[in-house]
């Protein structure tokens, strides 16, 4: 059996060198966009929450549609709410005219936030998209039993 | 005294066949909610996600198959499955586009940790007797 050998030229082995370079160079800067792209994926921290849910103090959430029945006891119909940074909101309620300032805070859990409002009440926070529309969407906070039934409001930003 | 003997064998012999059926249940019914929640974070087609839900629900978010001791699993289960309907109603999380995802790791995080336990009770009991 005759093993056949190939010579490569100077040259050749110039152009592997570089191959390999830009081959491992290409593995590391994948490496760092994956753990760079993971990071900002896994880095909501309660600063991203308040840009959105504050957006430059000139954003007004207000109340679009809920998902189960209700009297809309907690969160009033129609009710429009302006997020300041101070960490206090003022909520205007549509039907009866009036304005109140109640406070705010926002309590950032592993897996989600909570937004404390005033007297209100406390909801799972969430700034969802669906149709090219942005909501707010504020919630009971999801508890083991299945019996408590879980009411979602959700609000469309209107500028002032 | 021999007659009793043997009763109180078949009697120990029936119970721990029993004990091990029920952990094998157990740990066959947490393994197929891991692998079924795993098969829905890799779906792609809204019809196969419905589909997967379908079965998410009838086979263990209805019927209670997880028991209400594992507090766990059951709201691991719950968040799931909340994520899984804003997915299906075509919702998207500005901030976190992956929390289905995430959710359904928390899940079977919880569920291998339940197969986890239930494999290692009876050794442990063996060691304590």
């Amino acid at each position: 059996m005759q093993i056949k050998m190939k010579y490569y030229s100077k040259k050749d082995m110039q152009l592997f060198k570089w191959k390999s370079y830009f081959n491992s160079s290409l593995k590391i800067i994948s490496c760092i966009l994956f753990i760079s792209f993971t990071l900002i994926a896994h880095s909501q921290t309660s600063k991203d929450y308040i840009k959105l849910l504050t957006a430059e103090r000139e954003q007004l959430w207000r109340l679009d549609s809920i998902t189960l029945n209700s009297n809309y006891a907690e969160l009033k119909k129609e009710m429009v709410v302006l997020f300041k940074l101070n960490n206090k909101a003022i909520v205007f309620d549509g039907a009866s005219q009036k304005k109140d300032t109640i406070s705010w805070y926002l309590t950032k859990k592993e897996r989600y936030a909570i937004l404390s409002l005033g007297e209100i009440g406390q909801y799972e926070i969430d700034f969802l998209r669906k149709n090219n529309l942005r909501y707010m969407r504020l919630r009971n906070e999801i508890t083991i039993q299945k019996n408590i039934n879980i009411t979602e409001y959700f609000f469309t930003p209107s500028k002032l | 005294m021999g007659m009793i003997a043997i009763s109180m064998c078949i009697a120990w012999f029936i119970s721990e066949r029993k004990f091990r059926l029920s952990e094998m249940n157990k740990r066959s019914t947490y393994s197929r909610l891991s692998n079924l929640t795993e098969r829905i974070i890799g779906a792609y087609g809204t019809d196969s996600l419905a589909n997967w839900d379908s079965a998410f629900s009838h086979e263990f978010y209805d019927v209670g198959t997880i028991p209400p001791e594992d507090s766990s699993t059951l709201l691991a289960m719950r968040r799931f499955k909340f994520e899984l309907h804003d997915k299906l109603d075509g919702m998207i999380n500005i901030l976190d586009s992956a929390k289905l995802s995430e959710a359904g790791q928390d899940l079977i995080f919880a569920c291998q940790l339940q197969i986890f336990r239930i494999s290692k009770a009876p050794k442990e009991i063996a060691e304590n007797n």
